[in-house]
């Protein structure tokens, strides 16, 4: 199979939208974001959705605010000081906020004091106030590997094979496919 | 007829070779068109992008066609192995309307995309 032709293939999975769990959706979840003062965190294992909800919510705030996004990857300790004077028209979502040395952090959130709102995603709580916890199932895999390749082709890889990351455990279905077409 | 339309033969060519087209368009205001090469990988990993050559049209009038040439890139070819697809999309956008059309292209040796299974 060629990748192009492959249903599990990156670009497939970046268009996946967030699964909100039972009894949560968007709009209970921004109005919990105002009562936090726009400052809360996204909090979650790698693979949980951290991003992809961020992307949700971005798109109701980018309505009001003028968006910054900082994605911090692993080895990353330095923040780019790149970010303008913030004022209350600017909301920064900071992703990979486990990445930032705590001086990085503070100066972030100084630098954020007159901002909009400041989100960030991290994989432990405590950086700032919990939004929302986000978590998978292997139910949640097979509703998103359905909705990728309906009838999918090879075994169905197990969640807990990929410690729980979705996004990994659908890579791996991927490599599957790719050797099952040959 | 769509806005924008591009009409191409043919759709394959070999690296290094020349590509003719024709840009056909039927809009509110006579158009200023970008036509450009440009690739995009498909598969496990990130995808990547990227920019070839590109050539401009000025329209006179606000519906109208004209041909263009574009010198195909010897690199990236259009590529497809289990890991990774490079695709060459053909592109055309009206700076006036913001209409933009698009279609598939092959570079590759003798117009054909390599295969690596």
């Amino acid at each position: 199979m060629r990748a192009r032709d492959n249903p599990f293939r990156s670009e497939r999975l970046d268009r996946l939208a967030f699964r909100y769990p039972p009894g949560l959706d968007r709009p209970s979840l921004l109005r919990r974001l105002a009562e936090l003062g726009h400052r809360a965190a996204i909090v979650g294992p790698e693979g949980s959705g951290k991003t992809t909800l961020s992307r949700d919510l971005e798109q109701a705030l980018g309505g009001d605010y003028r968006i910054w996004r900082v994605t911090r990857h692993r080895g990353e300790r330095r923040l780019a000081r790149a970010l303008p004077r913030l004022g209350s028209a600017d909301y920064v979502i900071l992703d990979g906020a486990d990445q930032l040395g705590w001086a990085e952090f503070r100066w972030l959130r100084r630098r954020a004091r007159r901002a909009g709102g400041l989100l960030v995603l991290s994989h432990r709580p405590g950086l700032l106030p919990t939004l929302i916890v986000t978590t998978t199932s292997q139910a949640l895999l097979d509703t998103l590997a359905a909705e990728l390749a309906p009838g999918d082709i090879g075994e169905p890889s197990a969640l807990e094979q990929h410690r729980g990351n979705i996004r990994e455990a659908l890579r791996a279905r991927y490599d599957r496919c790719a050797e099952a077409a040959g | 007829m769509t806005a924008l339309q591009i009409r191409l033969a043919p759709a394959s060519i070999a690296a290094g070779g020349r590509l003719d087209g024709r840009i056909l368009w039927s809009l509110a205001r006579a158009p200023e068109i970008t036509v450009r090469l440009t690739w995009q990988t498909r598969g496990k990993g990130t995808t990547d992008e990227g920019d070839g050559p590109s050539t401009e049209i000025r329209g006179t009038a606000a519906a109208g066609d004209a041909s263009f040439a574009l010198t195909a890139p010897t690199t990236p070819p259009s590529f497809s192995g289990r890991l990774i697809s490079v695709i060459w999309y053909l592109t055309a956008t009206d700076r006036v309307s913001g209409e933009t059309a698009g279609i598939e292209v092959v570079i590759g040796p003798n117009g054909r995309e390599i295969r690596l299974s």
